[in-house]
């Protein structure tokens, strides 16, 4: 598993610390929403990830140390459906401007909500809204998407 | 014996081979009044697979249609015949298209396959020609992967077609068998089937099929295995007590948080749709990112005519300006009366013009 959409091979500026500071702010947020964090740990090519459950959403959390460290949270809502894929992917631009530091993309045949952000300043308050927030877009547009167009589930029948 | 029986009889006979008898046996119950119209219309759809010839094709699901008319897959199958290009005099041998193929006595219980999207995953040979199925999840937007075949070096796979609405993904190898794989028929994956699962670790899990899960499509046969227990990305063979197939373990959940499996009527219904599709596309390509053959190449097209993604450039022909009439055909950018507003005529959805949003009363489009 582990979907971090890279950016390329760049030098490391985040020092170890502020690193470390921000793995430990992640797990200490999953722990305040009731999330293992040793139980969600998955393995990734560099740095961290976490995945759990938030509903009927599968949330994806990626630490990584390229270039300046970031952090990715994801969620994979839907596979695309056979018909009306023009009309979908007009609704999902049109709700990218309607999310609140989040977006809708597509990889491959599956629909993401997204969020990315430096690490360098993050603290646990804003890291905590960032989850609980994409976390709550998946929740409601997987629902939504999938009821309008069709689409299966990502990871359901 | 009843006549869905025989029915049942002649199917599994044109899957192992005996197409003459079946054919018989086909065209005979097509026409019973022992049978109801579905059934009838199902052995008609069998006929069709009976012969290459399009015309043929052509009167067998048209009647299989006005027998069935709310079968949707008899209707796609219908539309994508209508659809293509008349046949060229020869069709392309898939039985003889790897002249390099290695030749095996028995179907390996399971495979292991590499390079997928999710790491190792497993898969089942589910014909004699070498033609694998596994789960979209395990090869993702790979298009080749390495097949390992217990006591066998390590051979190439390419990924031929995906379906990730059920998924499924179909990989072609250069394998040969002696004899078909045990497959159970389709009306066998019914209820409370006591199974085995295989992983390519060598892990084996016992498991049994649950109450159908009404809320569900029926293509999905619910298990009692939970994800967890699983030890690679899925794909994994189902086996009844008797060593035939009957299905292919996915990563899905069902409401329970259980493991759902493909049941092997689905695979089976994708391994003909792509026979099919190969022999009246012999030069569509194969898109990653969907999993659906394209022909938006051939007419020198670089975005994949289902989802819109990319085109790898082997898909697409090397010279010559592309065919823009072809292309905004097969786009579906002509399929509707131009807009009032921006003219044009890409269609609308839920009233709304594609190209510009707004509020139109250009006619939807139809079909595709």
């Amino acid at each position: 598993m582990g979907r971090f959409f890279g950016r390329g091979e760049q030098p490391a500026g985040e020092t170890a610390g502020q690193f470390e500071g921000s793995l430990r702010a992640v797990e200490g947020i999953l722990a305040a929403i009731g999330v293992d964090a040793g139980a969600a740990r998955m393995e990734v090519e560099s740095g961290f990830g976490w995945h759990f459950q938030r509903g009927s959403a599968l949330i994806e959390i990626y630490l990584t140390p390229e270039e300046q460290g970031y952090l990715q949270v994801l969620s994979p809502i839907m596979h695309l459906p056979q018909r009306d894929l023009l009309a979908l992917y007009r609704r999902l631009l049109e709700l990218n401007l309607q999310l609140t530091n989040a977006a809708l993309g597509v990889h491959e045949d599956v629909v993401y909500v997204f969020h990315e952000r430096l690490l360098a300043g993050l603290d646990a308050a804003e890291a905590d809204a960032i989850i609980r927030r994409l976390a709550q877009y998946a929740d409601e547009l997987d629902d939504a998407l999938a009821g309008e167009f069709g689409g299966r589930m990502y990871g359901r029948g | 014996m009843s006549a869905q029986d025989e029915l049942r009889q002649a199917i599994q006979m044109m899957q192992s081979g005996q197409v003459e008898t079946a054919v018989n046996e086909l065209n005979r119950l097509a026409n019973s009044p022992a049978l109801d119209a579905k059934a009838r219309a199902a052995a008609l759809v069998w006929l069709a697979e009976s012969r290459a010839d399009r015309n043929f094709k052509l009167r067998c699901l048209k009647r299989a249609l006005e027998l069935d008319p709310e079968n949707a897959q008899i209707r796609q199958g219908l539309q994508q015949l209508s659809a293509a290009p008349a046949l060229p005099s020869r069709l392309p041998n898939l039985r003889d298209a790897q002249s390099s193929a290695r030749h095996l006595q028995g179907a390996p219980t399971v495979v292991g396959i590499i390079g997928g999207a999710n790491g190792l995953a497993s898969g089942a040979f589910i014909d004699a020609d070498g033609l694998l199925a596994t789960t979209s999840y395990a090869v993702g937007g790979v298009r080749r992967v390495t097949v390992h075949v217990r006591g066998e070096q390590p051979i190439d796979g390419a990924v031929v077609r995906r379906q990730p609405q059920h998924d499924l993904a179909l990989i072609t190898t250069s394998i040969r068998l002696a004899r078909k794989p045990a497959i159970a028929p389709p009306a066998a994956t019914a209820h409370s089937l006591a199974f085995s699962a295989y992983s390519a670790t060598g892990t084996r899990l016992r498991g049994h099929s649950k109450d159908a899960d009404r809320s569900l499509p029926s293509h999905w046969l619910t298990t009692n295995i939970h994800p967890i227990q699983m030890p690679d990305a899925g794909g994994n063979p189902l086996y009844d007590g008797q060593g035939q197939l009957i299905g292919i373990l996915t990563r899905n959940r069902d409401s329970a948080g259980e493991a759902l499996a493909v049941n092997v009527a689905r695979v089976l219904a994708l391994a003909e749709a792509y026979r099919r599709e190969r022999q009246l596309l012999p030069h569509a390509g194969y898109c990653s990112a969907c999993g659906s053959l394209t022909q938006a190449g051939r007419y020198g097209g670089g975005a994949c005519e289902t989802c819109g993604a990319a085109l790898p450039a082997d898909t697409r022909r090397p010279t010559g300006a592309p065919d823009r009439a072809a292309l905004a055909r097969l786009y579906g950018e002509d399929a509707a009366q131009p807009c009032i507003h921006c003219g044009a005529t890409v269609g609308a959805y839920a009233g709304r013009c594609l190209r510009c949003g707004r509020t139109t009363a250009v006619r939807a489009p139809t079909g595709g």
